[in-house]
């Protein structure tokens, strides 16, 4: 549909667009900070944008292959690259896709609420530069720069999650500024030691170079960024700052979290593994951890009062399936590992949307409190069994399909650690189908009044959540929250008296009505979980291109070097690669699934129509050179 | 490549020292704590450039050394100073909003955790358990509603003394009289406000810690 030789001289030019965008929206907005609906404009079109860029970025990488930018002319080794290949672009398309919505939902709940007290000058700025972060994660060739996405997002992250500074919010942002800036220093550290062992950080370099470096050393050096990565994505032994802090968040902040954030760490997981230590020594350390990981963050979910906290947990147990997947090194699992990541981001995220949906109708999210929501508004129960049903793993839906994926990998692996992890997996699906029918019954099916801790819909015109910070006159922290449990004692008591009255007369209408800014963006997020699963042939597909694409590490270490980076005497080349190129956009043509080493010619485009079959080549041509 | 020991060594004790202090639960010092340890990575950075006294310019060379020394691990700590800078400028604040909070530099606990690992091992205090049901096998009883839209609007049918977790809910709506209704409402947007004195969540967790309780048989005063 698309001629490959004309995207894949489009495809330079649009790698650094989902990283300008951002930022400049972010600016953008910025500027027009006392102007609302002109910041939610800017903010609005410039995720717009980047939507439509990453899907044409997909499509255009999937035609043509690995595409790569050298920004600022510099050569690959020594100057920032950005890479561009099906995983990347991948991750990219649906971050977006997620960030979108979320921002659309966010604007609708504001909106909607006539309070000016959110500090919305910060919060939108901040949103765009989480959404350069990630994109810059995605898009990095370097550590470096993988870092310096993190760093942005981070921070991000950080100014979100304490967005109005309420005390439960400071005391959650604490644990969760000082573990992220923990798992920062040991990346940096990390950074530091891959540095010291290789002389150079870029992703295809290393993984030359590390071929030289003593075994035990490298997976040193890997152990160090394994833990750095794993902070971040909240597997086994370190997760457990994560649903500490997600669910103090706003809810729309959670959401974004759940769906993103770990996934950054599991993508960087995914990276380093296939590109850059493809030995594969700690695959084991990792197929424990992922075990671990599912099997002890479903039963922390099981024990859960709130809908939020056990969301979190839910989020920690499926970060193990992707892990498994990494773990059985496969480019089966590797491509249920990406398949499933697709699903879960939009999943959890639209999971915590209908939360969020929950929280506003019912002024709560616990489970001893929550009742009727399915008489009272049927329309969030649908929302809800959707994706809750997904996540489970019921058949049809897209969750069963990736499950089912790396089920296979694992089983076509057979060792005896591939068959324990089956097990756990399906355990793991059983019990959070089970967290998530115990919310369906709870949460819409129980009569309201039949919660054990009884608490009444909020009347309409009472606040109930956003609170704000406190004026801090208020005295000693344990006076002030005993008098606040006290009067909410007695004005839960008292609406609750309200509430039963009104129930005689159908009081039911004394619901906050949900604002359609708010059902759309649930509704779209609910509509795209459904089409992954209608359209997980086409997905899967995909998937499974990019994870064989992954695994090729000539492929990559050709599309970022260019096609002579066999030579031996490339070190010493830094002193001719240091001068800008000029023919560098020329070159790029032919860098996608194109055979390296042999022909530099331009024979490309009728190659790349075809790259499945380039690739499979080209993991072949690639086994010899790894030991 | 050869590395100065003594710089590698500094490097390890800075790190040290700076995770024993982030395991500290006062906010100040896991600020030094972090500070610390990025200091000491930092060093570690730079002695993966080589030897010192080299000039980081190409075709230069001084006195110490006539080799150019390794720009690029300069360039990687002065990012990571700038990052580490601002980090500990919103640390600060954070820590600053802290003690406006809590008058106390140390971080608090999270409640939610506590009143879970502390829940205790009876059905009524169960995530699951509704009211209706026994509280001490946790099964279903003829009280519970039948799953029907009629259900919804019918009052919760009489409830047995012995069953605290109901009759806390049930006590005060027997004490108000329907005449309370119109300035009852009042005092629930005025005490909006005077929930903004606690934390956000602490009436769901409080709530939820008093059921607790009274799960195991110690009454709440209303």
């Amino acid at each position: 549909m698309i001629d490959p030789t004309l995207a894949a001289a489009l495809m330079p030019y649009l790698i650094a667009l989902p990283i300008i965008v951002p930022a400049l929206g972010a600016a953008g907005c910025l500027i027009a900070a006392g102007h609302v609906w002109l910041s939610r404009v800017i903010a609005l079109s410039t995720l717009s944008i980047s939507i439509v860029i990453s899907i044409t970025m997909v499509v255009i990488t999937d035609l043509v292959g690995i595409t790569t930018l050298q920004i600022g002319g510099w050569d690959a080794p020594v100057g920032i690259t950005l890479v561009a290949d099906r995983l990347s672009t991948i991750m990219l398309a649906v971050s977006s896709l997620v960030i979108t919505t979320v921002m659309w939902y966010a604007i609708g709940q504001r909106a909607r609420r006539r309070e000016a007290q959110q500090p919305n000058a910060v919060f939108l700025p901040a949103y765009l530069l989480l959404s350069m972060g990630v994109n810059i994660a995605f898009l990095a060739g370097d550590l470096f720069n993988l870092y310096v996405g993190f760093e942005v997002l981070l921070v991000s992250s950080y100014v979100l999650l304490t967005i109005g500074a309420s005390a439960s919010r400071v005391r959650a942002g604490v644990g969760y500024v000082m573990v992220s800036m923990l798992s920062s220093l040991i990346f940096v550290v990390g950074i530091g030691l891959t540095y010291a062992a290789c002389g150079t950080l870029n992703f295809a370099q290393l993984s030359i170079r590390f071929e030289l470096v003593p075994a035990g050393t490298r997976t040193a050096i890997f152990a160090v960024l394994l833990v750095a990565f794993g902070i971040k994505a909240a597997i086994f032994p370190l997760y457990s700052w994560l649903p500490d802090s997600y669910p103090t968040a706003p809810v729309l902040v959670s959401a974004v979290f759940a769906g993103l954030l770990t996934k950054v760490g599991v993508y960087s997981i995914i990276r380093m593994r296939m590109v850059v230590f493809t030995d594969g020594r700690l695959d084991q350390v990792l197929m424990w951890a992922a075990i671990f990981t599912m099997l002890l963050g479903i039963l922390g979910a099981m024990a859960q009062n709130d809908i939020k906290r056990l969301l979190s947990f839910t989020l920690v147990s499926h970060i193990g399936y992707m892990l498994v997947g990494v773990a059985s090194a496969t480019s089966l699992g590797l491509s249920g590992a990406i398949f499933y990541t697709v699903h879960h981001i939009v999943v959890q995220t639209t999971l915590f949307l209908v939360v969020g949906l929950i929280e506003y109708q019912a002024g709560t999210s616990s489970l001893r409190k929550l009742g009727s929501l399915a008489y009272v508004s049927p329309m969030v129960a649908v929302f809800y069994l959707i994706p809750a049903l997904n996540l489970g793993g019921i058949p049809p839906l897209s969750g069963f399909l990736g499950k089912v994926i790396l089920l296979q990998a694992l089983a076509q692996d057979g060792g005896i650690t591939s068959w324990i992890a089956v097990v756990a997996a399906v355990v793991t699906s059983l019990l959070t189908l089970y967290t998530m029918t115990v919310v369906w019954q709870k949460a819409f099916w129980r009569d309201r009044r039949d919660a054990p801790d009884f608490h009444p819909i909020p009347h309409p015109t009472s606040t109930h959540h956003e609170i704000l910070p406190t004026s801090p006159k208020t005295g000693g922290s344990a006076v002030a929250t005993k008098t606040a449990a006290k009067t909410t004692q007695k004005t839960v008591t008292v609406a609750a008296h309200s509430a039963q009255v009104a129930d005689d007369d159908g009081g039911h209408q004394r619901l906050r009505p949900l604002p359609r800014t708010m059902i759309a963006p649930t509704a779209v997020m609910v509509a795209v979980s459904l089409a992954i699963t209608v359209l997980a042939g086409p997905l899967s597909a995909i998937t499974g291109r990019s994870a064989e694409s992954a695994q090729d590490v000539s492929n990559y270490r050709a599309a970022v070097l260019g096609a002579d980076y066999t030579n031996p005497a490339r070190k010493e080349d830094l002193a001719t690669t240091q001068s800008p190129s000029t023919s560098r956009p020329d070159d790029k043509t032919n860098r996608g699934d194109g055979i390296i080493a042999t022909s530099s010619t331009p024979t490309i485009p009728t190659e790349t129509a075809t790259p499945s079959t380039t690739s499979d080549s080209q993991s072949t041509t690639s086994s010899p050179a790894q030991p | 490549m050869s590395a100065n020991f003594v710089l590698l060594l500094t490097a390890g004790v800075l790190f040290a020292c700076g995770m024993y202090l982030l395991l500290d639960r006062a906010m100040t010092r896991m600020l030094f704590g972090i500070l610390l340890a990025g200091n000491g990575v930092n060093l570690l950075v730079l002695t993966t450039a080589g030897p010192a006294g080299s000039p980081p310019i190409m075709g230069r060379d001084s006195l110490a050394a006539t080799t150019s020394a390794d720009p690029l691990a300069q360039a990687m700590i002065l990012t990571s100073i700038v990052i580490t800078m601002a980090m500990t400028a919103f640390i600060a604040a954070l820590a600053y909003r802290q003690y406006r909070y809590r008058t106390a530099d140390v971080v608090a606990d999270d409640r939610e955790d506590a009143v879970i690992a502390h829940r205790p091992k009876v059905a009524a205090a169960a995530p699951d358990h509704d009211a209706s049901s026994d509280p001490t096998t946790g099964r279903t009883t003829a009280r519970g509603d039948n799953f029907g839209p009629k259900i919804f609007e019918a009052p919760l049918a009489e409830t047995s003394p012995d069953d605290p977790d109901v009759e806390n809910s049930d006590t005060p709506v027997a004490a108000a009289t329907t005449a309370d209704v119109p300035s009852a409402t009042a005092p629930a947007s005025a005490s909006a406000t005077g929930t903004r004195t606690g934390t956000e969540s602490s009436p769901s967790k409080e709530s939820a810690a008093s059921s607790a309780t009274g799960a195991t048989g110690v009454k709440e005063g209303q």
